[in-house]
Protein backbone atom coordinates (compact mmCIF):
# COMPACT_ATOMS: atom_id res chain seq x y z
CA UNK A 1 0.00 0.00 0.00
CA UNK A 2 1.41 3.38 -0.78
CA UNK A 3 0.16 5.85 2.36
CA UNK A 4 3.40 8.36 1.50
CA UNK A 5 1.47 9.66 -1.37
CA UNK A 6 -1.11 10.82 0.92
CA UNK A 7 -1.55 13.61 2.35
CA UNK A 8 -1.09 14.30 5.82
CA UNK A 9 -4.33 13.79 7.57
CA UNK A 10 -5.01 10.87 5.55
CA UNK A 11 -1.65 9.15 6.72
CA UNK A 12 -2.67 10.32 10.39
CA UNK A 13 -6.30 9.07 9.83
CA UNK A 14 -4.66 5.45 9.05
CA UNK A 15 -2.42 5.26 11.89
CA UNK A 16 -5.09 5.89 14.29
CA UNK A 17 -7.25 3.30 12.69
CA UNK A 18 -4.31 0.70 13.01
CA UNK A 19 -3.95 0.29 9.24
CA UNK A 20 -0.12 1.43 9.17
CA UNK A 21 2.57 1.96 12.00
CA UNK A 22 5.03 4.09 11.80
CA UNK A 23 7.53 1.23 11.39
CA UNK A 24 5.77 0.28 7.89
CA UNK A 25 5.79 4.37 6.99
CA UNK A 26 9.39 4.43 7.58
CA UNK A 27 10.10 0.72 5.42
CA UNK A 28 7.70 2.74 2.67
CA UNK A 29 9.81 5.88 2.46
CA UNK A 30 13.70 3.83 2.66
CA UNK A 31 12.08 1.38 -0.40
CA UNK A 32 10.79 4.88 -2.43
CA UNK A 33 14.31 6.74 -1.78
CA UNK A 34 16.46 3.41 -2.63
CA UNK A 35 14.34 3.75 -6.43
CA UNK A 36 14.13 7.41 -6.48
CA UNK A 37 16.39 8.99 -8.87
CA UNK A 38 16.00 12.21 -9.27
CA UNK A 39 19.25 13.04 -6.90
CA UNK A 40 16.72 14.85 -4.36
CA UNK A 41 19.04 13.87 -1.02
CA UNK A 42 22.30 14.28 1.26
CA UNK A 43 21.28 11.96 3.76
CA UNK A 44 19.13 9.52 4.44
CA UNK A 45 18.32 8.64 8.16
CA UNK A 46 18.36 4.47 7.96
CA UNK A 47 19.26 3.29 10.96
CA UNK A 48 17.92 6.63 13.00
CA UNK A 49 14.26 6.63 11.32
CA UNK A 50 14.05 2.71 12.00
CA UNK A 51 15.27 2.70 15.46
CA UNK A 52 12.72 6.27 16.07
CA UNK A 53 9.94 4.10 14.17
CA UNK A 54 10.48 0.68 16.26
CA UNK A 55 9.90 2.78 19.30
CA UNK A 56 6.94 4.46 18.27
CA UNK A 57 5.14 1.79 16.61
CA UNK A 58 4.82 0.37 20.53
CA UNK A 59 3.40 3.09 21.89
CA UNK A 60 -0.07 4.32 21.35
CA UNK A 61 -0.74 6.91 18.76
CA UNK A 62 -1.45 9.97 19.93
CA UNK A 63 -4.58 11.08 18.39
CA UNK A 64 -4.31 14.96 18.59
CA UNK A 65 -1.15 15.16 17.20
CA UNK A 66 -1.76 14.31 13.07
CA UNK A 67 2.09 14.61 12.96
CA UNK A 68 2.92 11.60 15.21
CA UNK A 69 4.81 8.76 13.38
CA UNK A 70 4.92 10.77 10.03
CA UNK A 71 7.99 10.51 8.00
CA UNK A 72 9.58 14.12 6.67
CA UNK A 73 12.51 15.50 5.03
CA UNK A 74 14.39 18.46 5.29
CA UNK A 75 16.41 21.01 3.49
CA UNK A 76 20.06 20.29 4.17
CA UNK A 77 21.19 24.02 5.22
CA UNK A 78 18.96 23.41 8.72
CA UNK A 79 20.99 22.43 11.25
CA UNK A 80 20.63 18.77 12.55
CA UNK A 81 22.76 17.61 15.65
CA UNK A 82 25.30 15.34 15.30
CA UNK A 83 23.39 14.28 11.51
CA UNK A 84 25.67 15.94 8.56
CA UNK A 85 24.83 19.03 6.62
CA UNK A 86 26.66 20.60 4.39
CA UNK A 87 23.91 23.43 2.69
CA UNK A 88 24.85 21.12 -0.71
CA UNK A 89 28.36 23.02 -0.52
CA UNK A 90 31.90 20.69 -1.01
CA UNK A 91 32.94 23.35 1.73
CA UNK A 92 30.60 22.08 4.74
CA UNK A 93 31.84 18.28 3.65
CA UNK A 94 31.34 16.69 6.85
CA UNK A 95 29.79 19.12 9.02
CA UNK A 96 27.81 17.94 11.77
CA UNK A 97 26.46 20.64 14.04
CA UNK A 98 26.18 20.58 17.44
CA UNK A 99 23.20 21.75 17.66
CA UNK A 100 19.18 21.44 16.30
CA UNK A 101 17.65 24.46 14.40
CA UNK A 102 14.22 25.15 15.94
CA UNK A 103 11.94 24.04 13.11
CA UNK A 104 13.27 20.36 13.15
CA UNK A 105 13.27 20.41 17.30
CA UNK A 106 9.55 21.18 17.02
CA UNK A 107 8.89 18.74 14.44
CA UNK A 108 10.70 15.84 16.72
CA UNK A 109 8.91 17.41 19.68
CA UNK A 110 5.83 16.41 17.62
CA UNK A 111 7.12 12.67 16.98
CA UNK A 112 7.45 13.40 13.08
CA UNK A 113 10.01 10.82 11.77
CA UNK A 114 12.94 13.02 10.05
CA UNK A 115 13.94 10.41 7.01
CA UNK A 116 16.10 12.39 4.66
CA UNK A 117 18.31 15.38 4.55
CA UNK A 118 17.44 17.26 1.23
CA UNK A 119 19.49 18.59 -1.52
CA UNK A 120 19.49 22.48 -2.54
CA UNK A 121 21.20 24.62 -4.72
CA UNK A 122 24.76 25.61 -2.75
CA UNK A 123 23.71 27.18 0.41
CA UNK A 124 20.44 28.11 -1.19
CA UNK A 125 21.67 30.70 -3.45
CA UNK A 126 20.48 29.60 -7.07
CA UNK A 127 16.93 28.61 -8.80
CA UNK A 128 17.95 25.46 -10.58
CA UNK A 129 18.24 23.33 -8.62
CA UNK A 130 21.92 22.51 -10.16
CA UNK A 131 24.32 23.96 -8.35
CA UNK A 132 25.00 22.04 -5.75
CA UNK A 133 27.73 19.78 -4.82
CA UNK A 134 25.75 16.46 -6.22
CA UNK A 135 24.93 18.30 -8.83
CA UNK A 136 21.22 18.39 -10.59
CA UNK A 137 18.13 17.63 -8.87
CA UNK A 138 15.80 16.07 -11.36
CA UNK A 139 11.67 17.14 -11.65
CA UNK A 140 9.48 14.00 -10.80
CA UNK A 141 7.43 14.77 -13.62
CA UNK A 142 9.75 15.07 -16.08
CA UNK A 143 10.68 11.37 -17.05
CA UNK A 144 13.33 12.70 -19.87
CA UNK A 145 15.68 14.00 -16.86
CA UNK A 146 15.65 17.25 -18.80
CA UNK A 147 13.79 19.55 -17.27
CA UNK A 148 14.73 21.39 -13.79
CA UNK A 149 12.46 21.19 -10.23
CA UNK A 150 13.57 24.87 -9.84
CA UNK A 151 15.68 26.06 -6.57
CA UNK A 152 17.11 26.36 -4.19
CA UNK A 153 14.92 24.29 -2.66
CA UNK A 154 15.27 21.33 -4.89
CA UNK A 155 15.59 18.29 -2.69
CA UNK A 156 12.56 19.05 -0.21
CA UNK A 157 10.02 19.52 -3.77
CA UNK A 158 10.95 16.57 -5.21
CA UNK A 159 11.02 14.40 -2.42
CA UNK A 160 7.32 15.60 -1.20
CA UNK A 161 6.45 15.52 -5.47
CA UNK A 162 7.61 11.74 -5.76
CA UNK A 163 4.85 10.67 -2.59
CA UNK A 164 8.14 9.57 -0.46
CA UNK A 165 6.92 12.18 2.15
CA UNK A 166 4.15 14.21 2.31
CA UNK A 167 5.64 17.65 3.49
CA UNK A 168 8.63 18.29 3.49
CA UNK A 169 10.68 21.69 5.07
CA UNK A 170 12.65 24.60 2.90
CA UNK A 171 13.53 27.61 2.87
CA UNK A 172 12.64 30.73 0.81
CA UNK A 173 14.64 33.70 0.22
CA UNK A 174 14.22 35.21 -3.51
CA UNK A 175 10.98 32.45 -4.32
CA UNK A 176 13.34 29.16 -3.40
CA UNK A 177 9.71 27.24 -2.27
CA UNK A 178 7.45 28.89 -3.82
CA UNK A 179 8.68 28.50 -7.66
CA UNK A 180 9.54 24.80 -6.99
CA UNK A 181 5.74 24.26 -5.73
CA UNK A 182 4.55 25.87 -9.02
CA UNK A 183 7.08 23.04 -11.03
CA UNK A 184 6.44 20.15 -8.97
CA UNK A 185 2.43 20.67 -8.38
CA UNK A 186 3.09 21.10 -4.67
CA UNK A 187 1.97 23.80 -2.26
CA UNK A 188 4.54 26.25 -1.23
CA UNK A 189 4.03 28.29 1.62
CA UNK A 190 6.29 31.23 3.21
CA UNK A 191 4.69 32.56 6.26
CA UNK A 192 5.11 36.22 7.61
CA UNK A 193 9.37 37.18 7.55
CA UNK A 194 9.42 36.64 11.64
CA UNK A 195 6.83 34.05 11.39
CA UNK A 196 8.80 31.08 11.97
CA UNK A 197 11.78 30.87 13.79
CA UNK A 198 15.12 30.76 11.75
CA UNK A 199 17.26 29.33 14.50
CA UNK A 200 19.32 26.71 12.78
CA UNK A 201 19.13 27.93 9.40
CA UNK A 202 21.92 28.85 7.78
CA UNK A 203 21.88 32.54 6.79
CA UNK A 204 21.64 33.47 3.06
CA UNK A 205 20.51 37.01 3.54
CA UNK A 206 19.16 37.73 6.88
CA UNK A 207 16.76 40.32 6.01
CA UNK A 208 14.83 38.18 3.51
CA UNK A 209 15.40 34.49 4.65
CA UNK A 210 12.33 32.78 5.45
CA UNK A 211 11.57 29.37 6.50
CA UNK A 212 8.78 27.90 3.89
CA UNK A 213 7.79 24.32 3.29
CA UNK A 214 6.11 22.16 0.67
CA UNK A 215 2.66 20.10 1.21
CA UNK A 216 0.24 18.25 -0.82
CA UNK A 217 -3.13 20.86 0.09
CA UNK A 218 -3.89 23.90 2.08
CA UNK A 219 -5.03 22.23 5.57
CA UNK A 220 -1.12 20.60 5.94
CA UNK A 221 -0.09 23.72 5.38
CA UNK A 222 -1.73 25.38 8.26
CA UNK A 223 -1.34 22.34 10.10
CA UNK A 224 2.43 23.20 9.64
CA UNK A 225 1.99 26.55 10.65
CA UNK A 226 0.44 25.70 14.28
CA UNK A 227 3.79 23.61 14.94
CA UNK A 228 6.46 25.72 13.50
CA UNK A 229 4.90 29.18 13.92
CA UNK A 230 5.59 31.06 16.99
CA UNK A 231 7.92 32.90 19.14
CA UNK A 232 11.41 31.61 19.62
CA UNK A 233 13.20 33.30 22.16
CA UNK A 234 16.62 32.43 19.96
CA UNK A 235 15.53 34.23 16.84
CA UNK A 236 15.64 38.04 17.66
CA UNK A 237 13.43 38.85 14.85
CA UNK A 238 10.92 36.13 15.61
CA UNK A 239 7.73 37.62 16.18
CA UNK A 240 5.99 37.77 19.55
CA UNK A 241 2.42 38.50 17.98
CA UNK A 242 -0.24 36.07 19.42
CA UNK A 243 -0.54 32.42 17.33
CA UNK A 244 -4.61 31.07 15.88
CA UNK A 245 -5.08 27.39 15.14
CA UNK A 246 -4.80 27.84 11.43
CA UNK A 247 -6.54 24.64 10.67
CA UNK A 248 -10.07 25.67 12.50
CA UNK A 249 -9.79 29.18 10.91
CA UNK A 250 -9.89 27.88 7.84
CA UNK A 251 -14.21 28.39 7.23
CA UNK A 252 -16.07 26.90 4.40
CA UNK A 253 -17.94 30.04 4.12
CA UNK A 254 -18.58 32.60 0.88
CA UNK A 255 -16.75 35.89 2.45
CA UNK A 256 -15.77 37.44 -0.72
CA UNK A 257 -12.27 38.81 -1.18
CA UNK A 258 -10.94 41.53 -3.13
CA UNK A 259 -8.00 40.14 -5.24
CA UNK A 260 -5.01 42.39 -7.12
CA UNK A 261 -3.76 41.67 -10.52
CA UNK A 262 -0.20 43.43 -11.34
CA UNK A 263 -0.84 44.47 -14.35
CA UNK A 264 2.91 44.39 -15.76
CA UNK A 265 3.15 40.96 -14.63
CA UNK A 266 0.21 39.96 -15.54
CA UNK A 267 1.47 41.36 -18.98
CA UNK A 268 4.04 40.28 -19.26
CA UNK A 269 2.54 36.07 -19.63
CA UNK A 270 3.40 34.84 -22.66
CA UNK A 271 2.36 30.96 -22.20
CA UNK A 272 -0.86 30.76 -23.47
CA UNK A 273 -2.17 27.65 -21.28
CA UNK A 274 -0.97 29.26 -18.43
CA UNK A 275 -2.59 32.70 -19.45
CA UNK A 276 -6.13 30.57 -19.86
CA UNK A 277 -5.94 28.60 -16.74
CA UNK A 278 -5.15 31.79 -14.85
CA UNK A 279 -7.89 33.58 -16.66
CA UNK A 280 -10.32 30.84 -16.00
CA UNK A 281 -9.75 30.71 -12.38
CA UNK A 282 -10.09 34.69 -12.40
CA UNK A 283 -13.67 34.36 -13.92
CA UNK A 284 -14.52 30.99 -11.23
CA UNK A 285 -13.44 33.69 -8.78
CA UNK A 286 -15.96 36.51 -10.10
CA UNK A 287 -18.45 34.09 -10.29
CA UNK A 288 -18.42 33.42 -7.17
CA UNK A 289 -18.46 36.93 -5.63
CA UNK A 290 -15.33 37.76 -5.27
CA UNK A 291 -13.45 41.11 -6.74
CA UNK A 292 -10.85 41.39 -9.12
CA UNK A 293 -8.99 44.87 -9.25
CA UNK A 294 -6.12 45.05 -11.95
CA UNK A 295 -3.52 47.24 -10.22
CA UNK A 296 -1.06 48.84 -12.38
CA UNK A 297 2.27 49.93 -10.32
CA UNK A 298 4.68 50.60 -12.71
CA UNK A 299 7.18 48.68 -15.14
CA UNK A 300 10.29 50.08 -13.89
CA UNK A 301 9.38 49.16 -10.28
CA UNK A 302 8.43 45.87 -11.39
CA UNK A 303 11.39 45.33 -13.42
CA UNK A 304 13.18 46.34 -10.22
CA UNK A 305 11.96 43.67 -7.31
CA UNK A 306 14.38 41.09 -9.20
CA UNK A 307 17.64 43.36 -9.29
CA UNK A 308 16.89 45.02 -5.35
CA UNK A 309 16.19 41.54 -4.33
CA UNK A 310 19.90 40.18 -5.89
CA UNK A 311 21.73 43.19 -4.90
CA UNK A 312 21.02 43.28 -1.08
CA UNK A 313 20.68 39.52 -1.16
CA UNK A 314 24.35 38.93 -3.11
CA UNK A 315 25.48 42.01 -0.53
CA UNK A 316 23.99 40.24 3.03
CA UNK A 317 24.90 36.97 1.73
CA UNK A 318 29.24 38.02 0.98
CA UNK A 319 28.86 38.96 4.79
CA UNK A 320 26.90 36.15 6.32
CA UNK A 321 29.10 33.80 4.64
CA UNK A 322 32.35 35.24 5.47
CA UNK A 323 32.77 32.12 8.56
CA UNK A 324 33.55 29.83 6.22
CA UNK A 325 37.17 28.81 6.19
CA UNK A 326 37.18 25.00 7.36
CA UNK A 327 38.95 25.87 10.16
CA UNK A 328 36.03 25.52 13.07
CA UNK A 329 34.01 23.30 11.08
CA UNK A 330 33.71 22.40 6.95
CA UNK A 331 36.58 21.13 4.40
CA UNK A 332 39.86 22.01 5.94
CA UNK A 333 42.69 22.58 3.40
CA UNK A 334 46.78 22.12 4.02
CA UNK A 335 48.79 24.60 3.13
CA UNK A 336 52.19 26.87 3.92
CA UNK A 337 50.56 29.88 5.20
CA UNK A 338 47.07 31.15 6.35
CA UNK A 339 46.57 32.88 3.85
CA UNK A 340 47.60 30.18 0.85
CA UNK A 341 44.98 27.77 3.23
CA UNK A 342 41.98 29.88 3.38
CA UNK A 343 42.16 31.15 -0.67
CA UNK A 344 42.39 27.00 -1.18
CA UNK A 345 39.24 26.44 1.35
CA UNK A 346 37.40 29.23 -0.40
CA UNK A 347 38.01 28.64 -3.96
CA UNK A 348 37.79 24.56 -3.84
CA UNK A 349 34.72 24.90 -1.55
CA UNK A 350 32.47 27.08 -3.52
CA UNK A 351 31.01 26.71 -6.78
CA UNK A 352 31.74 29.61 -9.01
CA UNK A 353 28.24 30.62 -8.86
CA UNK A 354 28.39 31.06 -5.16
CA UNK A 355 32.25 32.99 -5.66
CA UNK A 356 30.72 35.76 -8.85
CA UNK A 357 28.01 36.33 -6.29
CA UNK A 358 29.84 37.64 -3.02
CA UNK A 359 32.17 39.80 -5.48
CA UNK A 360 28.99 41.13 -6.76
CA UNK A 361 27.83 41.45 -2.83
CA UNK A 362 31.44 42.90 -2.11
CA UNK A 363 31.12 45.20 -4.42
CA UNK A 364 28.42 46.54 -3.92
CA UNK A 365 29.17 47.24 -0.30
CA UNK A 366 33.04 49.09 -1.20
CA UNK A 367 31.87 52.71 0.33
CA UNK A 368 32.81 54.80 -3.40
CA UNK A 369 29.53 52.00 -4.45
CA UNK A 370 27.23 52.02 -1.87
CA UNK A 371 25.65 54.84 -2.87
CA UNK A 372 25.02 54.20 -5.75
CA UNK A 373 24.50 50.05 -5.36
CA UNK A 374 23.94 49.07 -2.09
CA UNK A 375 21.68 52.27 -0.42
CA UNK A 376 19.76 52.90 -4.35
CA UNK A 377 18.98 48.79 -3.70
CA UNK A 378 17.75 49.61 -0.52
CA UNK A 379 15.79 52.89 -1.46
CA UNK A 380 14.60 51.01 -3.82
CA UNK A 381 13.29 48.15 -1.21
CA UNK A 382 11.09 50.60 0.85
CA UNK A 383 9.36 52.23 -3.20
CA UNK A 384 8.57 48.37 -3.93
CA UNK A 385 7.37 47.54 0.18
CA UNK A 386 5.45 50.91 0.57
CA UNK A 387 3.54 50.31 -2.87
CA UNK A 388 2.52 46.70 -2.04
CA UNK A 389 1.56 47.40 1.46
CA UNK A 390 -0.92 50.39 -0.36
CA UNK A 391 -1.94 47.25 -2.72
CA UNK A 392 -2.73 45.13 0.03
CA UNK A 393 -4.13 47.72 2.71
CA UNK A 394 -7.36 47.81 -0.16
CA UNK A 395 -6.92 44.08 -1.52
CA UNK A 396 -6.88 40.90 0.56
CA UNK A 397 -4.75 39.76 -1.17
CA UNK A 398 -2.72 39.95 -4.68
CA UNK A 399 -2.87 37.08 -6.84
CA UNK A 400 -0.79 36.11 -10.27
CA UNK A 401 0.68 33.02 -11.83
CA UNK A 402 3.66 31.46 -9.74
CA UNK A 403 5.63 30.99 -12.39
CA UNK A 404 5.27 31.73 -16.89
CA UNK A 405 6.47 28.57 -17.66
CA UNK A 406 6.34 24.90 -16.71
CA UNK A 407 9.69 23.88 -15.40
CA UNK A 408 12.23 25.07 -17.89
CA UNK A 409 15.14 23.08 -19.55
CA UNK A 410 18.46 22.43 -17.78
CA UNK A 411 20.74 23.62 -20.73
CA UNK A 412 24.35 23.05 -21.16
CA UNK A 413 26.51 23.15 -18.06
CA UNK A 414 29.12 26.41 -19.30
CA UNK A 415 28.83 29.03 -17.03
CA UNK A 416 26.23 31.21 -17.26
CA UNK A 417 25.24 34.79 -15.45
CA UNK A 418 22.98 34.63 -12.58
CA UNK A 419 22.09 37.73 -12.72
CA UNK A 420 20.47 38.79 -16.20
CA UNK A 421 19.17 42.66 -16.99
CA UNK A 422 16.55 41.38 -19.52
CA UNK A 423 15.17 38.66 -17.26
CA UNK A 424 11.35 38.59 -17.42
CA UNK A 425 9.68 40.28 -14.56
CA UNK A 426 6.47 37.57 -14.75
CA UNK A 427 9.93 34.97 -13.71
CA UNK A 428 11.50 37.24 -11.40
CA UNK A 429 8.84 39.38 -9.22
CA UNK A 430 7.90 36.28 -6.33
CA UNK A 431 11.01 38.45 -4.75
CA UNK A 432 8.90 41.07 -3.45
CA UNK A 433 6.89 38.46 -0.81
CA UNK A 434 10.70 38.40 0.61
CA UNK A 435 11.66 42.41 0.13
CA UNK A 436 8.52 43.11 1.80
CA UNK A 437 8.41 39.64 4.72
CA UNK A 438 4.52 39.38 3.49
CA UNK A 439 2.44 36.13 3.79
CA UNK A 440 2.59 34.02 0.47
CA UNK A 441 1.25 30.88 -0.93
CA UNK A 442 1.82 28.95 -4.06
CA UNK A 443 -0.81 26.09 -4.89
CA UNK A 444 -1.07 24.16 -8.18
CA UNK A 445 -3.30 25.88 -10.84
CA UNK A 446 -2.38 23.17 -13.81
CA UNK A 447 -1.05 21.16 -16.29
CA UNK A 448 0.58 21.66 -20.11
CA UNK A 449 2.21 18.58 -21.81
CA UNK A 450 2.01 16.85 -18.63
CA UNK A 451 4.25 19.19 -16.85
CA UNK A 452 2.83 21.69 -13.87
CA UNK A 453 2.41 25.32 -13.33
CA UNK A 454 1.08 27.14 -10.17
CA UNK A 455 -0.66 30.12 -8.96
CA UNK A 456 0.56 32.66 -6.27
CA UNK A 457 -1.24 34.48 -3.78
CA UNK A 458 0.12 36.92 -1.47
CA UNK A 459 -1.47 39.11 1.39
CA UNK A 460 -0.27 41.43 4.40
CA UNK A 461 2.58 40.98 7.09
CA UNK A 462 0.20 38.26 9.37
CA UNK A 463 -2.69 37.62 7.84
CA UNK A 464 -1.95 33.73 7.38
CA UNK A 465 -5.37 33.29 8.63
CA UNK A 466 -6.96 34.77 5.82
CA UNK A 467 -4.27 34.06 3.30
CA UNK A 468 -4.99 30.37 4.22
CA UNK A 469 -8.94 31.17 3.81
CA UNK A 470 -8.54 32.46 0.31
CA UNK A 471 -5.52 29.87 -0.26
CA UNK A 472 -8.39 26.78 0.21
CA UNK A 473 -11.26 28.75 -1.86
CA UNK A 474 -8.80 28.73 -4.66
CA UNK A 475 -8.05 25.01 -4.05
CA UNK A 476 -11.33 24.37 -3.87
CA UNK A 477 -11.89 25.54 -7.95
CA UNK A 478 -9.31 24.06 -8.94
CA UNK A 479 -9.83 20.99 -7.23
CA UNK A 480 -5.85 20.42 -7.80
CA UNK A 481 -4.73 19.15 -4.25
CA UNK A 482 -2.72 15.88 -3.35
CA UNK A 483 -1.30 15.24 -6.55
CA UNK A 484 2.06 12.80 -7.10
CA UNK A 485 4.31 11.57 -9.71
CA UNK A 486 3.87 7.99 -9.45
CA UNK B 1 27.86 55.47 -12.98
CA UNK B 2 31.47 54.20 -13.17
CA UNK B 3 32.60 50.87 -15.01
CA UNK B 4 34.26 48.59 -12.76
CA UNK B 5 37.56 46.73 -14.32
CA UNK B 6 38.03 43.18 -14.49
CA UNK B 7 41.31 44.09 -12.26
CA UNK B 8 38.72 45.53 -9.34
CA UNK B 9 36.17 42.48 -9.50
CA UNK B 10 39.36 39.98 -9.44
CA UNK B 11 40.64 42.42 -6.31
CA UNK B 12 37.30 42.07 -4.71
CA UNK B 13 37.43 38.02 -5.04
CA UNK B 14 41.00 38.25 -3.69
CA UNK B 15 39.89 40.52 -1.25
CA UNK B 16 37.10 37.42 -0.22
CA UNK B 17 40.10 34.54 -0.06
CA UNK B 18 39.27 33.39 -3.03
CA UNK B 19 40.60 33.10 -6.77
CA UNK B 20 38.07 33.21 -10.23
CA UNK B 21 39.21 31.67 -13.27
CA UNK B 22 39.52 33.81 -16.48
CA UNK B 23 36.15 32.36 -17.64
CA UNK B 24 34.10 33.05 -14.60
CA UNK B 25 35.89 36.54 -14.96
CA UNK B 26 34.36 37.24 -18.17
CA UNK B 27 31.07 35.65 -16.91
CA UNK B 28 30.95 37.72 -13.68
CA UNK B 29 32.23 40.94 -16.09
CA UNK B 30 29.33 40.56 -18.04
CA UNK B 31 26.91 39.77 -15.16
CA UNK B 32 27.99 43.16 -13.23
CA UNK B 33 27.82 45.43 -16.51
CA UNK B 34 23.97 43.81 -16.46
CA UNK B 35 23.62 44.75 -12.95
CA UNK B 36 24.67 48.23 -13.40
CA UNK B 37 22.46 49.03 -15.86
CA UNK B 38 19.91 47.52 -13.73
CA UNK B 39 21.03 50.08 -11.58
CA UNK B 40 20.66 52.71 -13.83
CA UNK B 41 16.63 51.89 -14.36
CA UNK B 42 16.33 52.38 -10.72
CA UNK B 43 16.87 55.57 -11.40
CA UNK B 44 13.60 56.19 -13.39
CA UNK B 45 11.42 55.40 -10.00
CA UNK B 46 9.98 58.76 -9.13
CA UNK B 47 11.61 59.93 -6.07
CA UNK B 48 13.90 56.87 -5.93
CA UNK B 49 16.65 58.56 -4.22
CA UNK B 50 14.37 60.96 -1.57
CA UNK B 51 13.09 57.72 0.24
CA UNK B 52 14.98 56.02 3.38
CA UNK B 53 16.89 53.41 2.67
CA UNK B 54 14.68 50.20 3.94
CA UNK B 55 17.08 46.88 5.78
CA UNK B 56 14.17 44.93 6.81
CA UNK B 57 10.78 43.90 5.23
CA UNK B 58 9.13 46.06 7.57
CA UNK B 59 9.40 48.20 11.01
CA UNK B 60 10.89 45.68 13.47
CA UNK B 61 9.68 45.97 17.31
CA UNK B 62 12.27 44.00 19.43
CA UNK B 63 9.45 43.92 22.52
CA UNK B 64 11.04 41.61 24.51
CA UNK B 65 14.68 41.15 26.25
CA UNK B 66 15.90 37.88 27.22
CA UNK B 67 15.80 36.82 31.26
CA UNK B 68 19.46 37.38 32.43
CA UNK B 69 19.59 34.07 33.62
CA UNK B 70 22.90 31.54 32.90
CA UNK B 71 22.25 29.49 29.60
CA UNK B 72 23.91 26.37 28.27
CA UNK B 73 26.26 26.61 25.52
CA UNK B 74 28.84 24.59 23.75
CA UNK B 75 31.44 22.42 25.53
CA UNK B 76 35.04 22.80 24.36
CA UNK B 77 34.71 18.99 22.91
CA UNK B 78 31.57 20.03 21.10
CA UNK B 79 33.06 23.31 19.92
CA UNK B 80 35.85 21.20 18.87
CA UNK B 81 34.69 18.18 17.30
CA UNK B 82 33.87 19.83 13.62
CA UNK B 83 38.01 20.70 13.22
CA UNK B 84 39.75 19.02 11.22
CA UNK B 85 43.03 19.44 13.05
CA UNK B 86 42.81 19.25 17.08
CA UNK B 87 45.92 19.79 19.58
CA UNK B 88 45.92 20.22 23.61
CA UNK B 89 42.75 21.27 23.09
CA UNK B 90 43.48 24.19 20.83
CA UNK B 91 42.59 24.10 16.43
CA UNK B 92 46.08 23.87 14.59
CA UNK B 93 45.95 26.28 11.92
CA UNK B 94 49.13 27.11 9.86
CA UNK B 95 51.84 30.02 11.44
CA UNK B 96 50.37 33.16 11.16
CA UNK B 97 53.57 35.14 12.33
CA UNK B 98 56.80 33.69 10.94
Amino acid sequence: MDYLSKNIYEIHEALVNKKVTPLDLVKEALEKIKKDTNNAFEYVYEKEALKLAEELSKQEVEVDNPLWGIPFAIKDNFSTKDIPTTGSSKLLEGYRPPFDAEVYARLLNKKAIPIAKTTLDELAMGGTGSSGHLGKTYNPWDESKTRMIGGSSCGSAAACAAGIVPFAIGSDTGDSVRKPASYSALVGFKPTWGKISRFGLFTFAASLDHVAYFTKNVKDSALLLNVLGGHDDKDTTSSSLPMEDYVSEIKDNSQPYTFAVIKEIYDDLKDATIKRAFDSLISELKQKGHKINTVSIGLPLVSAIYSAYYILSSAEATSSNANLDGIKFGTYKDADTYEEMLFKVRTEGFSDRIRRRFVIGSISLLEENQEEIYLRALRCRRMIVETFNKVLESNDAVILPASPTVAPLFGDDTPKKSFNKDASVSDNYLAFANLGGYPSITLPLGFEDNMPFGVNITSHHFTESKLLNIAQRVEDITGLKDLTKK
Amino acid sequence: MKIVSQKTLLEAAHNLMFDIDEVELEVLTEEYADLLEAIEQMKSIPNIDHVKPMVFPYELVTDYLREDVVASCLSQEEALKNASKVEDGQIVIPKVVR
